[in-house]
């Protein structure tokens, strides 16, 4: 049989991006589990088709195979992040599980084969936030403008605070000039690399969602695979999904380290603080969860987590 | 035939002054934002989002009263020099190449917005709204492009064609 | 196909387009549309097309610049602008091509704090250029300064390209911020000193005129009514994003609309007026949005067949001298700027460059910095420049595109030289983020 050549792109550019060194990672472990049988080259990043452009481009077969961040699907899949809020180990539970095959089926609906969510282990890696005010508990955050990520905005506006959009490359000059007290980001992705810890006083110690990063393949290309290459990129899943959780606990420790170094301040939420706030961001996603899934998924989704 | 051509440049006209009250539109809603946020100290979240969105309909809703008045950017190294005949023979065959693709895109365009609407997509930022909204002006505004390129085409072949012209708001 | 095949055909067939007359937008959406046909296998591609459209310009990052258009349309047709420059000839009138270096120093500043060349460039090519036509400036006079005031806006701090530059890099933003200061400031004193010293040696550039003698009691009292309010604005826009009170997007949007009140408090507003300001707004914005609805298309399609990597992984392979290489890889991201949109060039060749400057122990500071330089120039170089296009957009249609390519070459040149110095003496860039540690 001839041998497959799949195509790649991403959310992030590999190399500077340390979440985008999880698809670097599958694209290995294929090419080196399925020599002669499949192959996945790397076209590009945000530079080859508009970073939220690159789900539906998938759908469309413009390219084979995509990594990002689990919560670009929002706008396809709707729901489709919910392993967000998941407190397994590897978030979907891996191949097999029944949280993974419910999400492989969830996806193959909307013309998507489901890859993997792979991500640090619960409370490694996940979005923090970063403030130039002491922040001790959830209240804290009352009035203050936040610049938002996607994921983060229901959690922001249950707050009372207020939210800012700003694209990344903005977020030095707002928080350096007072444009916003705060914004959220994974830690482990490559905070120094952006130069926030120089103007930026407080990271808050207080993990939210899961973060990481999401793999994901064009439903007809995975069909017209054979089961044999299946097996390798399934296989691949496996790797990169145990790949995740060192490699996001030793970036964000690597990160935490620079930060500190540059003079930011880690503040410490109480147990109880952090039990409130853990519930209000979760309660504020799961809302949203609740609005764009139907009463049938909900019941499921609901079981599939373990909330009530 | 002219009743026709009354209708078109009606609507043309239409269109460019919806574009101009969206371009006012943007800057009195991020002045409410901005306004709000200094009374009440809470922004309004949306503003963002809908500004972007208003280009796109700006854009496409009042392209074609650029092309009308002749005001597209166009790399004019050739056109300035040549002699009439020339001059006019290019016209013709960069306006029907013009209304070629702008037909192609308004088709395409439309089975884009069916097949966002059929596959449900959202686009998840600060506010969550169907991406239909935003594609939708970009079929119908190719469309009218579509038109005005082969009404240029024919002024062109007829000789009739002056292309020194200030866009107006004519309404 | 191999990558220089597809660079062939993707430029000779936009350059067909663009010479027999089709409007730019319209030329990259053709050539976009046959691209995708056969890289993303048939018309299904087409949907993407449509939707890489809407993405192009759907974002509010774009949003300052129909801001800043209208800002300087109402500016011009309130006739505030005109009033501003009156007072200033009083003063100043007797130095050469004032008008000119006037442009370089609020180019400077205005697109230097908000970031927007193109924004810079609307604004001033809406305001300023009818003014300096009326007292008889040379094209190249009236049409370079304002393109190269535009280009210095991704230059002078804060800049949101250095940013995205120094995060890919992973290099310290902060020092790269500083580090183009120095380089920044320099290229707007060439850039001064090369319009005064053109039109000293040839006045008809510039045409100096009699300026009647005005009493100082009234010049002051003039400065007071007609220049202080407006300059106010524009200080207004600039402290708002200084200080962190709006964000660029706002700020814009607040500067148009406190110029409204402004041309009210002088009792200039009225229907007429404000509808000829919003119609050449609107016109404008639309020209410049739809170009950017093709333009980003285009560079996702060089990038996706291959021909921006294959590009500079050629350059970086020869076996040549450092600096040569150094050369080389400026070259490239120069060639790249003459078609491609900046931050597509960054995202493209840092990665590929760092390992190259890492091994040769280059500090990538100082790289980055001259990339900087070289990539601002990316706007205003032929064929295809934002800056350009959009001067196209605002100026009378007796100005061809020939005449702007040619009003821009000067300043180019001007940036290859700074180039070259800050090549020859790393010092000039290096001297003050040094002095951080
Ligand atoms: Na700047
Ligand atoms: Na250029």
């Amino acid at each position: 049989q001839e041998k497959v050549t799949l195509r790649m792109v991403g959310a992030f550019p590999i190399g500077p991006s340390p979440t985008a060194e999880i698809g670097n990672k599958f694209m290995e472990a294929v090419n080196r589990l399925g020599e002669g049988k499949v192959e996945i080259r790397y076209l590009g990043a945000s530079d080859v088709v508009p970073t939220f452009d690159q789900p539906e481009a998938l759908v469309n077969g413009v390219f084979d195979v995509w990594y990002g961040a689990p919560n670009y699907w929002a706008g396809v899949v709707p729901g489709g992040d919910f392993t967000e809020l998941s407190d397994l180990k590897v978030p979907d539970g891996g191949p097999g599980s029944e949280i993974y095959e419910y999400l492989v089926d969830m996806f193959a609906g909307k013309g998507v084969r489901y890859l993997a969510h792979a991500a640090g282990d619960v409370g490694v890696g996940t979005h923090k936030l970063s403030t130039n005010f002491q922040v001790e508990s959830v209240e804290d955050l009352q009035g203050k403008k936040i610049r938002v990520a996607p994921l983060l905005r229901h959690f922001v506006e249950a707050v009372g605070a207020e939210p800012i959009t700003l694209p990344p490359s903005d977020i030095f000059l707002a928080i350096d000039r007072g444009t916003v007290d705060g914004f959220t980001w994974p830690v482990a992705d490559g905070y120094t690399n952006n130069g926030w810890e120089e103007v930026t006083e407080y990271l808050v110690d207080q993990p939210m969602y899961r973060s990481g990063a999401g793999l994901a393949m064009n439903l007809d290309k995975w069909e017209s695979l054979s089961p044999e290459v299946q097996d390798i990129l399934t296989e691949a899943v496996v790797e990169a999904q145990t790949f995740a959780q060192d490699w996001f606990l030793k970036n964000e420790q690597e990160q935490i380290e620079k930060m500190k170094a540059a003079g930011m301040e880690i503040l410490p939420i109480s147990e109880e603080e952090s039990e409130k706030w853990t519930e209000i961001a979760n309660d504020a996603l799961w809302e949203y969860y609740q609005e764009v899934l139907s009463e049938d998924q909900i019941s499921e989704v609901s079981r599939l987590l373990g909330r009530e | 035939m002219q009743l026709l051509e009354k209708f078109f440049t009606w609507i043309v006209n239409f269109f460019a002054v919806l574009a101009g009250l969206l371009l006012v539109a943007i800057m009195l809603a991020t002045v409410f934002k901005v306004g709000l946020r200094g009374v009440a100290g809470r922004g309004i979240i949306g503003i963002d989002q809908l500004s972007g969105t208003a280009m796109v309909y700006m854009t496409f809703l009042g392209g074609v009263w650029v092309l009308r008045h002749n005001a597209h950017v166009t790399v004019d190294l050739v056109l300035s020099g040549a002699r009439t005949a020339v001059r006019r023979n290019l016209i013709v065959l960069n306006s029907v190449v013009g209304a070629i693709i702008c037909f192609v895109v308004s088709y395409y365009g439309f089975v884009a917005v069916q097949t966002s609407l059929a596959r449900g997509i959202m686009v998840v930022q600060e506010l969550e709204i169907p991406r239909a909204i935003g594609l939708f002006p970009i079929p119908v505004g190719a469309l009218l492009l579509g038109i005005e390129f082969v009404r240029r085409a024919l002024a062109a072949h007829r000789g009739a064609f002056d292309d020194e012209q200030e866009p107006k708001l004519e309404a | 196909m191999e990558w220089w095949q597809f660079l062939l055909a993707f430029f000779s067939g936009l350059g067909i387009l663009l010479i027999i007359g089709l409007p730019v937008a319209f030329a990259f959406l053709l050539v976009n549309m046959v691209g995708v046909y056969f890289l993303w296998g048939g018309t299904s591609g087409f949907n993407q097309i449509v939707m890489s459209i809407e993405s192009s310009i759907s974002t509010f990052v774009l949003v300052p610049i129909p801001m800043f258009v209208l800002m300087g349309a109402i500016m011009f047709h309130s006739g505030i602008a005109r009033k501003m420059i009156d007072v200033l000839d009083h003063w100043i009138g007797f130095v050469a091509g004032r008008l000119a270096v006037l442009a370089i120093t609020t180019g400077a500043v205005l697109g230097a704090l908000t970031g927007v060349a193109m924004g810079s460039v609307a604004i001033l090519g809406s305001a300023l250029l009818p003014e300096m036509r009326e007292r008889a400036y040379a094209k190249s006079m009236t049409l370079g300064p304002i393109l190269a005031s535009g280009s210095l806006a991704i230059l002078i701090p804060p800049s949101t390209l250095a940013i995205v530059l120094a995060s890919l890099g992973g290099f310290s933003v902060a020092k790269i911020l500083v580090a183009i200061v120095v380089p920044g400031l320099l290229l707007a004193v060439m850039y001064a000193t090369y319009i005064v010293l053109r039109c000293v040696l040839n006045p008809k550039l510039a045409p100096a005129y009699q300026v009647p003698q005005v009493p100082m009691s009234q010049r002051l009292k003039e400065t007071f009514i007609h220049l202080i309010p407006p300059v106010s604005i524009i200080v207004f826009v600039i402290l708002a994003i200084f200080y962190g009170v709006a964000t660029p997007t706002e700020a814009a949007a607040l500067g148009a609309f406190v110029t409204c009140i402004l041309a009210g408090l002088y009792g200039y507003l009225n229907w007429k007026m404000m509808r000829t300001s919003i119609a050449s707004a609107t016109s404008l914005s639309i020209m410049v949005l739809i170009i950017l609805t093709g333009s980003a298309g285009f560079s996702q399609l060089l990038s996706f067949a291959g021909v921006t990597t294959a590009i500079t992984n050629f350059a970086t392979d020869l076996p040549v001298h450092p600096i040569i290489l150094l050369i080389l890889m400026q070259l490239v991201v120069m060639f790249l700027g003459m078609f491609l949109e900046q931050t597509s060039i960054v995202l493209v060749t840092v990665p590929i460059f760092l390992p190259i400057i890492n091994a040769l122990g280059w500090d990538p500071i100082w790289f980055g910095t001259i990339m900087m330089l070289n990539l601002e120039m990316a706007t205003i170089t032929p064929p295809f420049g934002l800056s350009l296009f959009v001067m196209k957009g605002i100026a009378p249609p007796d100005v061809t595109i020939g005449d702007i390519y040619k009003a821009a070459v000067p300043f180019i040149l001007i940036n290859i030289l700074l180039m070259a110095l800050m090549i020859a003496f790393p010092q000039i860039v290096l001297g003050l983020p040094n002095m951080m540690n």
